[in-house]
């Protein structure tokens, strides 16, 4: 600070740019701000006597360093998403096995869950394989499939389902009650494969027939919203969205306009690899309120 | 819960004043017990000085029945203040019962067992997550009194069945990818430019920690290998570590990567030197995670022994809060109870924080499943007696062999990128030589990076 003056002008803009790399905020927008504040500042320099040379370098130094740690930190987040989706894929392949061992355990064959060509028929192949042996009234008020399982419904306490009920509506067949999740509730079908549909059976198998609902996965979908959802949905590409393959027939006409919606934005995008234990999952998304447009 | 404290204090000076009162009863005689305890308890409260508790509430009349006495701080409107008086005489209790098993005085425990139960399973008081996790403390409570620990585990589940609680667990909190992202970040670290990494790991569970790793070790540029042993302390494990063996290499074969898995049964630590290194070894150690069931000091200890002789690279030691080895261990078991009560309702309340408020359901599973397991196994597995005590104390020891280092400024990094990913009061803080995974005011777990005195990186 030996000039002060125009001098002290200068590093008083360098000052304030680090403080802002160092209180974290956007790195690009940072960065394009720190340049032309440089530029100007170099400016200003030009315009000074022969120390200006000195000052300009540390202000590079600084300038290098914090760049090369703002480099390290996206390197850092980089390598944390590539992480979670690793693990993401792993877990949902053993989460796929138990399935098939829990469902090879309990299989009423009503049709395997392999090679069906359309897609809404593993669902129903896949729930009434699950729900029937097991009696899983929570998963039978999925009732993504209807009919005949909503028989079951009577075996299980519906006032403890209160959490499912808006969910609810929308998945079951047969009762087109208009609901604000309309949209989201047919998320479930839209995008599951056949894996997701295993995964969906996980879900009743694996709790006891008297336990609640399991609505984690209303819960699963909690923590994502509220976090970074860039990164989220980044790390969560592993399973491809299936956009516009309608699967059960029930729901082809609530499925377009929903598709198209849930796409898109990121929250929605969040669900993928959490929602495999339940379809209720994405309604949480959706019930979460994330300024979605959705039903 | 600061109140924790306070109300223990208060608990010690009445005790005296409840030996009296129930040296007096018939052994056996429980009924009389409970009023004697309910009256006591009535004392206790009014004395006590609680800022938000309503008076109205705790001086009910002494005429009524003990039952009802105790009741109605209950059936006071759902203020907070009755919720607090509700709290606080289970807490009571609970750590009445816990310095009754301490004098060893079982008439004493079990009544307040049986009262506690009473109170915690009547509806009024409402279902919440602290009266569900204050019944699993009352059965360790329990076990500890008759002294049969091992009945509490009636149904094992199986593994296919807790696995999608599990995801719903590790999805909803930190807990498990901080664990094992940190320790993939050190053994990446450590491992910057070696051909073949053995791994031994103390407990493989599900195997999920490998896959990152895998995936990250195959984007190096020089082919590298990795091979994972498992250890084993129980045999009954042997097919499902195999099960999560094959799983792993299909992992590893669908991205092409050179992935060996084989385990090894330990029972001592003689048991390591069957194991042929020369390549790059490094030692997981995942000590009592929250899905981790069933494992005791003793076996960790015999890990670190057995590694310590093959001297690996680095050992990596993520442990729960409450069983912190370099802890000190000589605490009462009233202190360790309460402790516990301490970090199993923090550990709850971070549950109950990613949850939305009527998905209950979900969390009441995991509650079930994992940190009411872990609760009784906690209770069950502190000492009792003083030579177990000294076992105990030992475990420091195993690690004499080895000093901790500081953790990266990339570890700590991701592990703040981490947590900021999940909802709630997670934070990390990180202190020389150990990374921890804090809620609120709560520290978790703990993770530390160790190397062997002798050698030098």
């Amino acid at each position: 600070m030996r000039v002060m003056g125009v001098k002290g002008l200068t590093l008083y803009h360098l000052k304030s740019h680090l403080q802002k790399f160092r209180l974290g905020k956007q790195p690009h927008k940072e960065f394009n701000d720190h340049s032309i504040k440089d530029a100007s500042a170099l400016d200003l320099q030009r315009n000074t006597a022969s120390s200006s040379a000195m000052i300009s370098r540390s202000m590079n130094e600084m300038h290098m360093e914090v760049h090369r740690r703002l480099q390290e930190q996206i390197e850092v987040q980089r390598h944390l998403q590539l992480r979670i989706e690793a693990q993401g894929k792993y877990m949902q392949s053993i989460l796929e096995k138990a399935c098939q061992t829990l469902a090879g355990e309990n299989v009423n064959a009503s049709g395997g869950f392999k090679g069906m060509p359309n897609q809404g028929v593993p669902d129903v192949g896949t729930m009434k394989e699950f729900c029937p042996p097991l009696n899983f009234p929570p998963f039978q008020d999925l009732n993504i499939y209807g009919g005949e399982q909503l028989d079951l419904q009577h075996n299980m306490d519906r006032a403890s389902l209160d959490g499912l009920l808006p969910n609810n509506d929308n998945l079951c067949l047969g009762k087109k009650r208009p609901s604000p999740y309309c949209g989201s509730g047919k998320s479930p079908l839209i995008w599951p494969d056949d894996l997701r549909l295993q995964d969906l059976g996980t879900a009743p198998t694996c709790l006891g027939p008297q336990d609640d609902p399991f609505k984690a996965g209303d819960q699963i979908q909690i923590a994502p919203p509220s976090t970074d959802l860039d990164s989220i949905s980044d790390m969560y590409e592993t399973k491809p969205v299936l956009s516009g393959d309608t699967i059960s027939t029930d729901q082809k006409k609530f499925e377009a306009p929903a598709t198209a919606k849930l796409e898109r934005p990121s929250p929605r995008r969040t669900p993928i690899s959490t929602e495999r234990m339940n379809p209720m999952m994405n309604n949480g998304a959706m019930s979460q309120g994330r300024n979605s447009p959705y039903g | 819960m600061e109140k924790l404290q306070a109300y223990r204090l208060g608990t010690e000076c009445f005790l005296q004043g409840e030996d009296l009162i129930s040296g007096n009863t018939i052994p056996g005689d429980e009924i009389l017990g409970n009023e004697n305890l309910v009256r006591l308890l009535q004392i206790e409260t009014e004395l006590m000085d609680f800022a938000s508790i309503s008076q109205d509430s705790v001086s009910a009349s002494p005429g009524s029945s003990p039952e009802k006495e105790l009741m109605s701080p209950g059936m006071v409107q759902a203020t907070q203040g009755s919720e607090l008086v509700e709290d606080s005489s289970v807490i009571d209790l609970l750590v009445m019962g816990a310095e009754a098993v301490e004098a060893r005085n079982w008439v004493l425990s079990l009544a307040i067992v049986a009262k506690l139960n009473c109170l915690l399973n009547d509806g009024e008081n409402g279902d919440n997550p602290f009266n569900r996790l204050a019944l699993f403390f009352t059965q360790g409570l329990f076990h500890r009194s008759i002294d049969a620990p091992e009945m509490f585990r009636e149904t094992v589940t199986r593994q296919a069945d807790i696995l999608p609680i599990f995801h719903v667990l590790q999805e909803l909190s930190p807990y498990v990818k901080f664990a094992h992202f940190t320790a993939n970040q050190a053994i990446l670290e450590a491992t910057e430019g070696d051909q073949e990494i053995h791994v031994i790991d103390f407990d493989i569970m599900e195997g999920i920690q490998w896959p990152p790793l895998m995936a990250d070790l195959a984007a190096r540029k020089n082919v590298v290998s990795l091979r994972v042993t498992a250890t084993i302390t129980d045999q009954k494990n042997l097919i499902s570590v195999q099960q999560t063996g094959r799983r792993l290499k299909e992992f590893a074969d669908s991205i092409h990567f050179p992935f060996v898995i084989d385990h090894l049964v330990i029972v001592s630590d003689n048991d390591f030197e069957s194991i042929n290194t020369g390549h790059t070894l490094i030692a997981n150690c995942m000590m009592h995670q929250l899905h981790i069931p069933k494992r005791n000091l003793s076996q960790v200890k015999t890990f670190i022994d057995g590694v310590t002789k093959l001297s690996p690279k680095i050992l990596i030691l993520v442990e729960e809060e409450l069983f912190r080895f370099t802890r000190t261990p000589s605490m009462s078991f009233v202190e360790f109870f309460c402790e516990a009560l301490h970090h199993y309702t923090a550990l709850s309340d971070s549950l109950v924080s990613s949850f939305c408020k009527n998905r209950e359901a979900g969390l009441r599973q995991i509650e079930k499943e994992f940190i009411g397991i872990r609760i009784l196994d906690t209770l069950g597995q502190f000492p009792s007696a003083n030579e177990e005590k000294r076992q105990w104390g030992k475990g420091f020891d195993c690690l004499r062999a080895f000093k901790p280092i500081t953790l990266s400024f990339c570890n700590i990094s991701q592990a703040k990128s981490l947590v900021s990913l999940f909802r709630g009061g997670y934070w990390v803080q990180n202190e020389k030589w150990k990374l921890t995974l804090y809620w609120k005011s709560m520290p978790l777990t703990t993770a530390s990076i160790w190397v062997p005195i002798s050698t030098s990186r």
